[in-house]
């Protein structure tokens, strides 16, 4: 059985709320304890020193206070969530391998079909564990690592023990506290020396059962000169209690690597998103970020690139839309620790019927740097009245030789343009459709083409009866 | 001793209530007070204060009677002699009464002089100091606002210890064309007492009318080793429908004292606000001005301007608060920062639901003059309607070498180049003023940038 309609009312074009007949082999209560946590660990049969990780992590989880700035989480039950439910006992590398329910969610998704003709290798996860893993094989020839991180634990562990948690300690902030405590499944990905991967690999993050945390862990290492382009995809069904999603994702670009890291977020409208991304970027290497934000009811998440090598360079295309009921707190961080370092953070936010889209961001430059240049731009669109619009950046230059500019700017669809586009005979819908495509343009043409026209497709989707 | 104004009660319990500022406190995060105060300071200044509150009611009649004589006769030449005789500070010399509507001297945030031209006065400007028991009514609103919005103990000290407040009022429709100086002076205070200075300015513009309030913080330089001097200002004005009020701020203190500043500005319908600060001096300075548009078709310019020379730290903050239809706001602020300086700027644009129409600008331009200068900049937006046109823009880098080679090319010195770009810099945020104001400004900016 299939249940397609939405229980929640308003959320109803949301065409992912879905959900399928909850599956689990083995599910711990709810609540988040030293219990819980040796019983994933135990689980995934780790090794002593991530457990002794985990507990650490745990501990600096319970002395951290909630942020006192970003979006309104309000009193939101950290007990009432379940933190780890495995829905199968081992990951597969065929799609026909999956169990029937888990195998009809990713048709209805798209992925067998979106891996055949785009991606050069996929992981899904469903609730906390990845259950479809592969790679083309050319690319493991070459050394390409693509693993879920508890299987790189147990193959690649002086790999991973070198890079895990360096570039976001533990202790970070609370999120990534609580991430570090009870990760599962998400991501570890290699790209040897050289190797570039020309077409992106995907993972594909499901929350299926209600109350669930998903806490996944992605760490990607692109080694000298290397190129890879991944991309997330997230969704959930529609439940009437809220879900919970907070991963952390660490990316090394060593000398001369790129990196380009695409997240397409449209959880659904219960879906807590709280995620900490942070990039280390070396020696005349370039990391990106395109960070598009769609669904979840709130959304914290700031990409940043700290920049430690001469020549780095970092990059953050921001897009975040908030709906009804929805509060996009997003934004990029740009950290320069090196001389001849540039970042350029641009970020578009669309607020409809009340929603509220925030951008928050921070430059930093140390002292004693030479030639450094920073652009951030930040444009909002604003739908209708009762819609919000906040810029929070914030600019810490300490160095002398530095060229830094911030611009933001916030309107709304000018009745001009309507009337234009109306006396060429466009529909009043249509034509604000297409200024709001042209509003994010600069930023859709960043994106892989399939990813562009899913990305126009889904703001379609949240336009739908704007106008009236 | 009686607390003669709701106003005060309100701040003591406020005080009694909070804590100092501490650095998890998002507006105080890059102002750490404890790490910038010696130990002590403010706990000591405000009992300080406190106590010389109480003993200032004890003698409020005698003050009265001392100050009054000053203040309502205006004119003739008696008062002219008593200007003169007053008159200290940069300003000396420069001050005759033609430029000049009236000038009162404060010494310690307590009157000296007020003296006011006769012609100014018959055109409908009145200047009185006002006992905390005698506060006009739009002063304790505006308190009283101020107080509950910011909650915060530097201000409840403020309005806590407030023994009066200087009050200009101009008459409906008069257009008082010569600006009105007010000179805050600090003096030696007796010893082991702490040097604290609370002054306070208030303005009142009727319908129609206008007016320009140059206020001036000068500090003598010579205080020993063991003062630290404090001063907790704030300046409230209300412009009523059609009024356009002027005001310009001048910080030229000595580089040891600590300079806490709140001001509140608002403008009714069709108001024009024009508030020019400029800080050269000071060790610590902490200023933010309030902006509230509460009429529709009102208007406010909001210009700064601050050199933070070798171990100087500046926080200049403002906010633009748009709570009616079709108003207008634009802040310009300019800092340049020195080697071993730190400046903050910290502005953000309020919009309102209803406020449709809203048109509002933000900009902040750094100038870091060398490595191991600091400058963060904030400018934020909070935006809760679509009809608006709203942006802001900030700048930081250092001054072009291109430029200073076309300079030297044209026969400047390496340091002469500098000192025009600089200048050039900084002088977009001086425009529009009286030009007597402008003069002394100037003045000023020239003094700073000599020192480095």
């Amino acid at each position: 059985m299939i249940d397609t309609q939405a229980p929640v009312s308003g959320l109803s074009d949301y065409q992912f709320g879905f959900s399928d007949p909850e599956i689990s082999v083995f599910k711990p209560e709810k609540g988040l304890n030293e219990k819980i946590i040796r019983t994933i660990s135990a689980h995934k049969n780790e090794p002593e020193w991530m457990l002794e990780y985990r507990l650490r992590a745990l501990r600096a989880f319970r002395r951290k206070p909630m942020p006192n700035w970003g979006a309104e989480i309000g009193d939101f039950d950290f007990d009432d969530v379940y933190y780890y439910i495995k829905p199968i006992d081992e990951g597969v590398a065929n799609w026909e391998d999956l169990p029937e329910d888990i195998l009809n969610t990713y048709d209805k998704l798209g992925l067998p079909e979106a891996e055949r003709k785009f991606l050069a290798g996929m992981g899904a996860q469903y609730d906390s564990e990845v259950v479809y893993h592969s790679i083309k094989a050319g690319l493991e020839e070459q050394g390409v690592i693509f693993l879920p991180p508890e299987e790189a634990v147990a193959r690649h562990p002086d790999l991973v023990r070198k890079y895990f948690g360096k570039v976001v300690p533990y202790n970070d902030n609370k999120f990534s506290a609580l991430n570090s405590a009870a990760w599962s499944g998400g991501t570890f990905l290699y790209i040897p020396p050289n190797v570039k991967v020309e077409i992106p690999l995907q993972s594909y993050f499901r929350i299926n059962s209600e109350n669930l945390g998903q806490f996944e862990r992605t760490l990607i290492i692109a080694d000298k000169n290397s190129f890879v382009h991944y991309i997330e995809g997230c969704t959930a069904p529609i439940y009437t209690t809220d879900l919970l999603h907070s991963a952390v994702v660490e990316i090394i670009a060593e000398e001369g690597a790129r990196v380009r890291y695409t997240t397409i977020q449209n959880w659904s409208g219960n879906v807590y998103n709280l995620v900490t991304q942070r990039a280390l970027v070396k020696k005349n290497a370039a990391v990106e970020w395109v960070d598009g934000n769609i669904g979840s009811k709130r959304t914290m998440k700031y990409p940043a690139v700290y920049l430690t090598g001469e020549g780095a360079h970092g990059e953050i295309l921001s897009i975040a839309f908030g709906g009804r009921g929805q509060e996009q707190d997003t934004g990029g961080k740009a950290v320069h620790k090196a001389s001849n370092t540039s970042s350029v953070i641009t970020s578009k936010s669309i607020s409809k019927d009340g929603g509220i889209a925030s951008y928050r961001g921070l430059v930093k430059v140390a002292e004693g740097l030479k030639n450094v240049k920073s652009h951030v731009i930040c444009d909002a669109l604003l739908l209708d009245e009762t819609s919000i619009t906040r810029t929070f950046p914030y600019m810490e230059i300490e160095s002398e030789d530095v060229s830094m500019e911030h611009e933001a700017l916030v309107s709304r669809i000018s009745e001009d343009q309507l009337f234009y586009l109306m006396a060429r005979g466009l529909s009043e819908e249509e034509a604000s459709m297409m200024i709001v495509n042209g509003f994010l343009e600069p930023l859709v043409k960043q994106l892989p083409m399939e990813y562009a026209v899913e990305l126009n497709r889904l703001i379609e989707l949240e336009m739908e009866g704007s106008v009236g | 001793m009686a607390i003669n104004n709701l106003l005060t009660a309100e701040a003591s319990v406020l005080f009694e209530n909070l804590n100092w500022p501490r650095p998890d406190d998002e507006e105080w995060r890059r102002t750490d007070l404890s790490r910038l105060l010696p130990h002590g300071i403010l706990e000591r200044g405000a009992e300080a204060t406190w106590a010389d509150r109480a003993a200032a009611e004890i003698s409020r009649v005698q003050r009265n009677s001392l100050y009054d004589c000053s203040d309502s006769e205006s004119g003739g030449p008696e008062t002219d002699e008593h200007v003169s005789a007053s008159a200290g500070g940069s300003s000396e010399g420069r001050l005759s009464l033609e430029n000049y509507a009236a000038h009162i001297v404060t010494e310690a945030g307590r009157p000296v002089s007020i003296t006011l031209s006769p012609k100014a006065a018959e055109a409908g400007l009145a200047v009185e100091w006002a006992d905390s028991g005698d506060f006009p009514e739009s002063l304790i609103r505006m308190g009283a606002d101020e107080l509950r919005s910011s909650r915060e103990r530097i201000t409840a000290w403020h309005w806590r210890d407030l023994s009066g407040s200087l009050v200009l009022r101009v008459s409906r429709g008069s257009q008082i064309t010569e600006p009105v100086l007010v000179e805050e002076h600090l003096i030696l205070p007796d010893e082991n007492k702490p040097l604290i200075s609370l002054p306070h300015l208030h303005i009142e513009a009727e319908e129609s009318a206008s007016l320009s309030v140059l206020w001036s913080f000068e500090g003598s330089p010579d205080f020993p080793e063991s003062v630290t001097p404090i001063i907790n200002a704030a300046l409230s004005a209300e412009a009523a429908a059609d009024s356009s009020v002027n005001i310009i701020l001048r910080q030229i203190l000595s580089n040891r004292v600590v300079f806490f500043l709140h001001d509140r500005l608002s403008a009714a319908r069709d108001a024009r606000l024009r508030f020019h600060e400029a800080h050269f001096g000071g060790a610590l300075v902490k200023s933010r001005v309030r902006t509230v548009l509460n009429g529709p078709g009102s208007e406010a310019l909001l210009n700064g301007l601050l050199v933070a020379s070798f171990g100087r730290h500046m926080d200049i903050g403002t906010r633009q608060e748009h709570r009616a239809p079709k108003a207008f706001s634009n802040a310009l602020y300019k800092g340049a920062v020195s080697p071993g300086a730190r400046s903050v700027f910290q502005g953000l644009i309020v919009v309102d639901p209803n406020a449709s129409g809203t048109d509002a600008y933000l900009t902040n331009n750094n100038l870091l003059l060398g490595d191991g200068a600091r400058a963060d900049s904030l400018p934020q937006l909070d935006i809760l309607t679509d009809d608006v046109k709203c942006s802001h823009g900030s700048t930081s880098g250092k001054i072009d070498p291109l430029q200073t080679f076309y300079l030297q090319s044209r026969g400047f010195s390496p340091e002469e180049a500098r000192g025009e770009l600089i200048r050039g810099f900084l002088c977009g945020a001086l425009e529009g003023l009286p030009e007597e104001v402008a003069e002394i400004l100037s003045g000023d900016l020239d003094a700073a940038l000599a020192v480095g």
